[in-house]
C-alpha cells in the first residue's frame, strides 16, 4: 500500500501563491515592454494591535474599534498582523519582553473612556525593538451609532500607518462606483474602503456614468443622460444630497474628472469631429475649451497629474486605444505612454495621486482581447518597461488609493465577478463588492484625518 | 442644446422601446375582428370591394415597412464601418424614407463588453452616426435622424463569446413621426 503523499507547508505557501498570484503560464507571450510583476513576498514588519481597555457599556464599541484597527492594518499590506493576540498579553502594563519574542515590531494599545461627545481613545504604538513609545495621542470619537463612527476610527488607523512607517492610509476613504441593473436602469453607489456599508446614492432610469471625487472628498461629479436636457453633468454633495446641473454646452458629455484645484474640471465630448477633451471652468461657469486636436478619433478619460499640470487620457488616434500624456492647456504634442503591438488596445488611465505612477486596462494582443490586464506605468519614463499587475480574468478600470499603493478595479476575477483591490506593491488581491454589474470605481481622496480627532 | 431639446421633444410621445425595454415595441394595428353578424366565408372576395380588406392590406404592407426600417445592423470588432450585409440592409430603408417624409429614425449604437464601458459609449455613439451619414448619403435629410448610444449597457445575447459579441455589435433602430408607412413597389 503506497503512503499517502504529504504536503509540506512550504510546498502549500507555493502553492497558495501561485493561486493568488498572476499565473505563470501567460509570461510566455510576454512582449518586450511589459514586465509581468510577481508577488512580492517583502518581509514586513509584524504588527499586533492589543484589544483596546474599555469595559462596561462601551465593551461592544470597544471591541468594534480594536477589529476594525486590525482589519484596516491587515488591509494597509503594510504590516505582517499578529493574529490572535495570545491570551496573556491581552491586557495589563505593556511589557516589551514578551512581544519581542514574538518578533512583535510595532504594538498598538489604548484604552477608551465614555465621553460626554462619544469615547475618548487614548492611543499609543510602541516600538518593541527599541522599546520605547514611537507616538501616543487622546482622540475624541463619536459614539457607535453614529454615522460617522466607523470613519473616525479608519482615521485612527491611517495615523497608525503614518506613525510607525511615515506613509499615508487609505483606510478613511470610500470607493463610488456605478451600478447597471438592466433595463435602462443605473445606481450610483457608494462604500467604505474596507467593504462596509454599500448604498445607494443616485440613481434613475437613464444612463448614469463615470463618477469622479472632487479634492476635497465632499462631491461626485458625474455623466447623467437626462430624458430632456441630453448629456449633462451633475455635481452631488454627498452630505447633503443636494446637487447640481452644469451644462457646459456641447453633446454627449462623458468621463469628467476635477483638477486637483477642484476649481476645474476636464471631460470627453461627443462632435461630428470626434470625442476630444475639454476642460472647463466651474468657478466662471465658462468655456469648453478644447485641449485634444486628432480629427475624427475618440479621446477620453482625461485625468490630471497631482500637480495639475499634465493630463493622461486615452485615444485611438493610432488606431487602436492607446494612453497619452499632454500638457493641461492642450499645448505640444501628447507622448504615448502605452506600448504598442499590433492588435493592442489601453484605456482608463488614473494618475496615483501620490506620484508618477499611472495605472490603465487592456491588452497587448487580439488574443487576449476578452482578458484585459491592469497596467502600471511610470509617467516621468514613457519608454520605460511597464508592470502588469493582474494576469487572471478580465480587468477594467482601475483607479489609485490615495495612499498610492491600492488600486481598485473591476474584475471577472476567478468566476466571482466585482470591485476587487490589488496592493501594487505585495499584490495582495481582496474582493471589495461582489456582482457583474459593479463599474467605474473611483477612490475618493482621505475623507477624515486623525488631527481633526485630537481631544483638547 | 436648442436642437437636443428639439428634437427630444419630437420624440417625447414615442415609446423609446429599442433602448430602454421598459415599453413594449411598438405593433402593427391589430386585424379587425370579422363582423359578428356574418359567418365566416371561404369565398375569396375582391380586396377594393371589401374596405376591411383594404384596412388589412394597408396594416401589412405598414408591418413590412417597419419591419425594413427596424432591421438591425452589425459591425465588426472595434468597428464603425458599414460592412456589406449592413450596406444591403440600410439599402432597403431608403425608398421607405423616401416614400414616408414624415417619417423619423432613432438610431442607437450599442458594442460587446470588451474594452472601457466608456470608450464603449463613444463608439456606440460612432457606429450610430456612421449609419445616420450612410443613409444621409442616399440624399435623406440628416436631421431625419437622432443617434445615440447605449455602449455595451444593452446586449441582446449577454454570453461572453464570439458569437454573442457579434451579435451585440450593432445599431437599432425605432421608427417616429408616421402612424401607418408606406411600402413602396407594393
Amino acid at each position: 500500500m503506497q503512503r499517502k503523499p504529504v504536503i509540506s507547508v512550504g510546498l502549500l505557501a507555493v502553492a497558495v501563491s501561485l493561486l493568488a498570484g498572476p499565473a505563470p503560464v501567460m509570461a510566455q507571450d510576454q512582449p518586450a515592454g511589459i514586465r509581468l510583476g510577481a508577488p512580492y513576498n517583502v518581509q514586513r514588519p509584524l504588527l499586533a494591535v492589543r484589544p483596546l481597555a474599555g469595559a462596561g457599556p462601551i465593551a461592544e464599541a470597544v471591541d468594534s474599534m480594536t477589529r476594525i484597527i486590525q482589519r484596516d492594518l491587515r488591509y494597509s499590506n503594510r504590516f505582517s498582523i499578529l493574529d490572535p493576540v495570545p491570551q496573556q498579553l491581552r491586557a495589563g502594563e505593556v511589557e516589551y519582553g514578551p512581544w519581542n519574542a514574538l518578533n512583535v515590531v510595532y504594538l498598538v494599545a489604548g484604552d477608551v473612556q465614555a465621553s460626554a461627545a462619544g469615547y475618548t481613545l487614548a492611543l499609543a504604538v510602541h516600538d518593541v525593538v527599541y522599546g520605547r513609545v514611537v507616538s501616543e495621542r487622546r482622540f475624541m470619537l463619536p459614539p457607535a451609532t453614529d454615522p460617522d463612527f466607523r470613519m473616525a476610527v479608519h482615521a485612527i488607523s491611517d495615523e497608525v500607518v503614518r506613525w510607525t512607517l511615515n506613509q499615508p492610509g487609505s483606510a478613511a476613504t470610500r470607493i463610488v462606483m456605478t451600478r447597471q441593473n438592466g433595463g435602462g436602469s443605473y445606481d450610483l453607489l457608494l462604500v467604505d474602503s474596507d467593504g462596509f456599508g454599500m448604498r445607494r446614492i443616485a440613481g434613475a432610469g437613464v444612463q448614469l456614468y463615470s463618477p469622479s471625487w472632487s479634492p476635497d472628498g465632499r462631491r461626485v461629479l458625474y455623466a447623467f443622460n437626462d430624458e430632456n436636457r441630453g448629456w449633462v453633468l451633475v455635481e452631488r454633495d454627498i452630505r447633503s444630497g443636494s446637487q447640481r446641473v452644469i451644462d457646459p454646452g456641447g453633446d454627449m458629455l462623458m468621463t469628467p474628472t476635477y483638477a486637483p484645484d477642484g476649481n476645474r474640471i476636464a471631460l470627453a465630448s461627443w462632435s461630428d469631429d470626434g470625442t476630444q477633451i475639454f476642460n472647463y471652468d466651474l468657478r466662471q461657469q465658462c468655456c469648453l475649451t478644447r485641449l485634444t486636436g486628432s480629427s475624427r478619433s475618440i479621446s477620453m478619460n482625461p485625468e490630471y497629474s497631482p500637480d495639475g499640470r499634465q493630463i493622461a487620457f486615452n485615444s485611438d488616434r493610432i488606431g487602436g486605444n492607446a494612453i497619452f500624456i499632454m500638457p493641461a492647456d492642450g499645448s505640444g504634442n501628447p507622448v504615448q505612454l502605452s506600448p504598442f503591438s499590433q492588435g493592442s488596445s489601453y484605456t482608463g488611465p488614473s494618475w496615483s495621486p501620490t506620484g508618477s505612477k499611472v495605472a490603465f486596462a487592456g491588452w497587448w494582443s487580439r488574443q487576449m482581447y476578452d482578458r484585459a490586464q491592469i497596467m502600471v506605468a511610470d509617467a516621468g519614463r514613457p519608454s520605460a518597461q511597464i508592470e502588469q499587475i493582474t494576469a487572471r480574468g478580465n480587468n477594467r478600470d482601475p483607479s489609485w488609493a490615495p495612499d498610492g499603493r491600492h488600486v481598485v478595479y473591476t474584475s471577472t476575477g476567478d468566476g466571482a465577478a466585482g470591485l476587487y483591490i490589488i496592493d501594487v506593491e505585495t499584490k495582495t488581491r481582496r474582493l471589495l463588492a461582489g456582482g457583474a454589474n459593479l463599474r467605474m470605481a473611483e477612490w475618493s481622496p482621505p475623507l477624515l484625518r486623525a488631527a481633526d480627532l485630537v481631544a483638547q | 442644446m436648442m436642437r437636443r431639446l428639439l428634437l427630444a421633444s419630437l420624440f417625447a410621445t414615442i415609446p423609446l422601446s429599442a433602448c430602454s425595454r421598459r415599453q413594449p415595441p411598438p405593433q402593427p394595428e391589430p386585424d379587425p375582428p370579422p363582423p359578428a353578424t356574418q359567418p365566416p366565408t371561404t369565398q375569396p372576395q375582391p380586396p377594393a370591394a371589401d374596405p376591411d380588406a383594404e384596412a388589412r392590406r394597408r396594416a401589412e404592407e405598414s408591418a413590412r415597412a417597419l419591419a425594413i426600417l427596424e432591421e438591425i445592423v452589425h459591425f465588426d470588432y472595434d468597428e464603425s464601418t458599414i460592412r456589406a450585409d449592413a450596406q444591403e440592409a440600410l439599402a432597403r430603408k431608403v425608398p421607405i424614407l423616401r416614400a414616408n417624409p414624415g417619417v423619423q429614425l432613432r438610431v442607437v449604437g450599442h458594442t460587446d463588453e470588451r474594452g472601457s464601458v466608456e470608450y464603449n459609449l463613444a463608439l456606440g455613439m460612432r457606429r450610430a452616426n456612421a449609419v445616420r451619414d450612410y443613409l444621409a448619403g442616399f440624399g435623406i435629410d440628416a436631421s431625419r435622424f437622432v443617434t445615440t448610444s447605449m455602449g455595451e449597457d444593452v446586449p441582446l445575447d449577454p454570453g461572453s463569446n464570439e458569437r454573442a459579441w457579434a451579435l451585440n455589435r450593432r445599431a437599432e433602430f425605432t421608427v417616429a413621426g408616421g402612424q401607418t408607412l408606406i411600402l413602396p413597389g407594393s
